[in-house]
């Protein structure tokens, strides 16, 4: 079985179709890659499949439990994580405890246990921080741990979302468009580290890029999509000698050079 | 029977006043997301203006009601020019937002306090004050126009925002104001207009309350009706208030006449708490696809 | 000395609300004008308790506390749950607060309506009321301190994100509400057991703008910096009597102001801290040593 299955997936806002009967298999600890012009509804997929939208037709099943339609936090829970295109870290706390939510979604202990002070709280507190330095330098922006993460550095602010992300344990993460605004240098690093990412904890990953490079580089399996439906799967090979593909994203460069 | 016509009379009297209210409340609401608390203070503008046009410079009611219509129009785009755009170009969060737009009203408010002092006046007008015997109901003067303008005002409006260009901008602009910007509307003169239009349902709701009310500077709490109203019809809803203020206004004046005067603003606002726990999207509900 | 007494117990009451203010606006960001309203429950209900049926004052006081408390759900819960934005609930409270002063206006067994309730017992000498206050502030610290006050914060910053995260963000906020109800709900208490007289228009929407000035200009964030501004906000009518009238003239100006300019408030996120006085104390010390040595 599969760790995550998405069938017939469509979504509609008033009366635009924004995915239209979509499929997607995830196994244990792929690569997968998402790709697709702009509008092509790949944010929409993982909005619906992270709970923030609620789908109007197919089902999700993640890890043999049909997720459509649940609470956000709770899908959470269940071992999904993911990051977003427009970085959405908490600005004005610490990059440590940035992470530390991540840890600790739900408070290990109550509010007299709190109040109060007794071991048992300051050292899950010691815990939680210790564990959050040890994300930190996986993704290697340890020395970061003290600043506030509305002032890091764009790159550095990246890292840390995907440090908050791995931090909930997840069993599959959604990757949204990690190397956008990045230059050729901050893209090898990135390819370079998720890679690695991929390969030390072995989570199953779904990556929404424009920097097709990463993509091709990265996923066994890449998935595009166009318009809300779902244009082509296959491996890269397949997809960048699939006619339709090329059609889809040609004829969207095309458009760009008459504007 | 009698009884019943005559409180369905009062009821949407008063109902069209809160819709008008609940208009200039929700039109605000639903292009800038945010919810003027100063709304209240607007209000009391409105009255103080009339009140004064009339009681000091002698100027017949119809003269004062527009004088104080343009009044609280301009106090209206003050405070967006002075404290709302620089908070929204600072691109503050919702919270901010609304701690200025409280920090708004309880200065005007105040200042109104220390500055008129906090009597309260009954409104000078004789005129309206006169009761209209129209057999099987009574109505004062007021009564009806509040009813007759309030009702006329939301028709000029709807003709302006759906049958004028500038109308149209905005109600683009209450779907995604930085698009509408980005395709070339004037996004400032379209939230000056709509923050005028705003200020004008204020001053001109403000003078009817004074009117069927008193004149004093805390009035400025009636707007909370305005919220209950917009909310029961479904927020950001144009058609949503209107018929949230009418609702409203039945309710109320029903309350009053069959069970008690005194309970009246609580049923107001048990059905607001009974509207959020059954209907969170007012009676219009997600059905509205058309935000205006 | 009793003047300055007198304000000492004012500032004391004032700090426990504005604790409530803190964990609820300050750390969770949300935003109430109708606290009032809970104080007005935590003082009704404590002094009847203890007025017409004898219960010591503290026990009374904590019920009142959780009465408040219970009642804000009648606001939470509806308004506080699924996607309603931050309005509803602001809206909502500011109808609580009112409905609350109109229903005990019009309730005469016990409450004695709109005449107000007189007679209470003076409680509130300076011991107490600076205990209770030190209790509640330290409790305030330790709560904001821990995981619990960490999961606020990531609501205020980014509700979103928070969500996606895992985070139950309705439970946490009720969380938020019920304590700064409680914690105003004791205040109000306080102010019973001062006053010893009070009406319902006694709770009035300017007791929520105080209190919400405090933490504004304090600084959301911070605990010491809404308490600060508690501190002068309360002395400050005191030591300005000529100008005391138009205080809230000023306070909604400052508001307009501080948002504009430094959002932050005084103190921002940060607490005070002695470390910086400490630490040029030190240095004081070293320069003397070396001026000693060369002297020699």
């Amino acid at each position: 079985m599969s760790l995550l299955e998405v069938e017939n997936l469509t979504v509609q806002f008033g009366g635009l179709k924004a995915l239209t009967k979509v499929n997607l298999k995830v196994d244990e600890g792929e690569f997968i890659g998402l790709i697709g012009p702009n509008g092509a509804g790949k944010t929409t997929l993982f909005n619906a499949i992270t709970g923030v939208v609620k789908p109007c037709e197919g089902d999700i099943i993640f890890r043999q439990k049909n997720i459509k339609g649940m609470r956000p936090d709770k899908i959470a829970l269940s071992g999904v994580s993911r990051t977003f295109q427009n970085i959405r870290l908490f600005p004005k706390m610490k990059v440590f405890e940035n992470v530390e939510i991540g840890i600790n979604r739900v408070a290990q202990y109550g509010i007299i246990d709190a109040v109060i002070g007794l071991p048992k709280q300051r050292n899950k507190d010691k815990e939680t921080y210790e564990e959050a330095l040890k994300y930190l330098e996986q993704v290697g922006i340890l020395e970061y741990k003290d600043a506030y993460a509305g002032e890091l550095p764009y790159g550095i602010q990246r890292r840390l979302e995907i440090a908050r992300a791995i931090a909930t344990k997840p069993k599959i993460l959604f990757l949204d468009e990690p190397a956008a605004g990045m230059n050729n240098d901050e893209t090898n690093d990135l390819i370079n580290f998720l890679g690695k990412l991929h390969k030390d904890t072995g989570i199953a990953i779904v990556l929404i890029e424009h920097h097709l490079e990463v993509v091709m580089e990265l996923c066994k399996n890449i998935m595009v999509l166009n318009l809300g439906n779902m244009l082509a799967h296959g491996s890269p090979v397949e997809i960048q000698n699939n006619p339709d593909v090329i059609k889809a994203y040609i004829g969207e460069r095309r458009q760009k050079t008459n504007v | 029977m009698n009884i019943f016509l005559q409180q369905l009379a009062t009821g949407l009297s008063i109902g069209s006043v809160y819709a008008l209210l609940a208009v200039g409340y929700a039109l605000i609401y639903s292009i800038f997301d945010f919810t003027n608390f100063a709304f209240g203070a607007l209000m009391m503008i409105g009255t103080y203006a009339a009140f004064y046009s009339i009681s000091l410079v002698n100027i017949p009611l119809l003269g004062a009601i527009i004088i104080a219509m343009l009044i609280t129009a301009i106090a209206s785009i003050l405070v967006e020019l002075l404290a709302y755009r620089p908070m929204r170009a600072k691109k503050a969060s919702r919270l901010y937002l609304m701690i200025t737009a409280m920090g708004v009203n309880i200065f005007i408010q105040n200042l109104a306090i220390q500055t008129i002092g906090g009597s309260v006046k009954a409104f000078p007008s004789d005129w309206a004050k006169q009761v209209v015997d129209f057999g099987i109901v009574k109505m004062p003067r007021s009564d009806i126009l509040a009813a007759v303008i309030s009702l006329t005002m939301l028709v000029i409006l709807w003709h302006f925002l759906y049958k004028s260009r500038l109308g149209l901008g905005i109600r683009a602009s209450a779907y995604d104001t930085r698009t509408a910007g980005l395709m070339g509307l004037n996004v400032n003169l379209i939230s000056l207009t709509v923050f005028a239009i705003s200020g004008f349902t204020a001053g001109l709701s403000g003078v009817f309350f004074g009117m069927k009310y008193a004149v004093y500077p805390a009035m400025g709490g009636i707007s909370n009706k305005a919220f209950i109203a917009a909310v029961i019809g479904g927020l950001g809803s144009l058609p949503g208030a209107v018929i949230g203020g009418i609702v409203l206004g039945l309710i109320e004046t029903m309350v009053s006449a069959y069970i008690s005067t005194t309970f009246r603003d609580l049923f107001s606002y048990a059905t607001l708490v009974l509207i959020l726990l059954f209907l969170p999207n007012g009676l219009l509900g997600k059905s509205v696809q058309d935000k205006l | 000395m009793g003047y300055a007494r007198g304000i000492l117990i004012l500032m004391s009451i004032n700090i426990v609300g504005v604790c409530g203010i803190i964990i609820l606006t300050g750390y969770t960001g949300l935003f109430s004008l109708g606290h009032a309203g809970f104080m007005s429950i935590g003082a009704y209900v404590s002094a009847i308790l203890t007025k017409y049926f004898g219960i010591p004052f503290l026990i009374s006081m904590i019920i009142g506390g959780l009465i408040a408390s219970l009642s804000s759900l009648i606001v939470g819960y509806p308004t506080l749950r699924g996607k309603l934005k931050g309005d509803y609930f602001a809206i909502a409270m500011m109808g609580f607060a009112e409905s609350i002063r109109l229903l005990f206006s019009n309730i005469y067994p016990y409450f004695n309506g709109a005449l107000g309730l007189s007679g209470i017992p003076l409680k509130m000498n300076l011991t107490t009321s600076l205990i209770i206050c030190i209790i509640v502030v330290f409790f305030t610290y330790r709560y904001l301190h821990s995981q619990h006050g960490k999961l606020s914060i990531s609501i205020r910053e980014q509700e979103v994100a928070a969500e996606l995260i895992g985070v139950n963000v309705t439970k946490e906020k009720l969380k938020s509400l019920l304590i700064s109800a409680f914690l105003c709900g004791i205040s109000g208490g306080m102010m019973a057991f001062y006053y010893t007289y009070m009406t319902p228009n006694t709770f009035s929407a300017e007791l929520s703008n105080n209190m919400l000035a405090a933490v504004v200009f304090g600084g959301m964030g911070s605990i010491s910096g809404p308490v600060i501004a508690t501190i002068i906000l309360t002395a400050l009518p005191e030591v300005l009597r000529a100008v005391a009238r138009w205080r809230l003239v000023i306070y909604g100006l400052l508001m307009i102001v501080v948002m504009l300019f430094r959002p932050e408030g005084l103190l921002g996120n940060k607490e005070i801290s002695l470390y910086p006085l400490i630490q040029r104390l030190k240095k004081g010390k070293r320069v003397e040593s070396v001026i000693a040595k060369e002297g020699k």
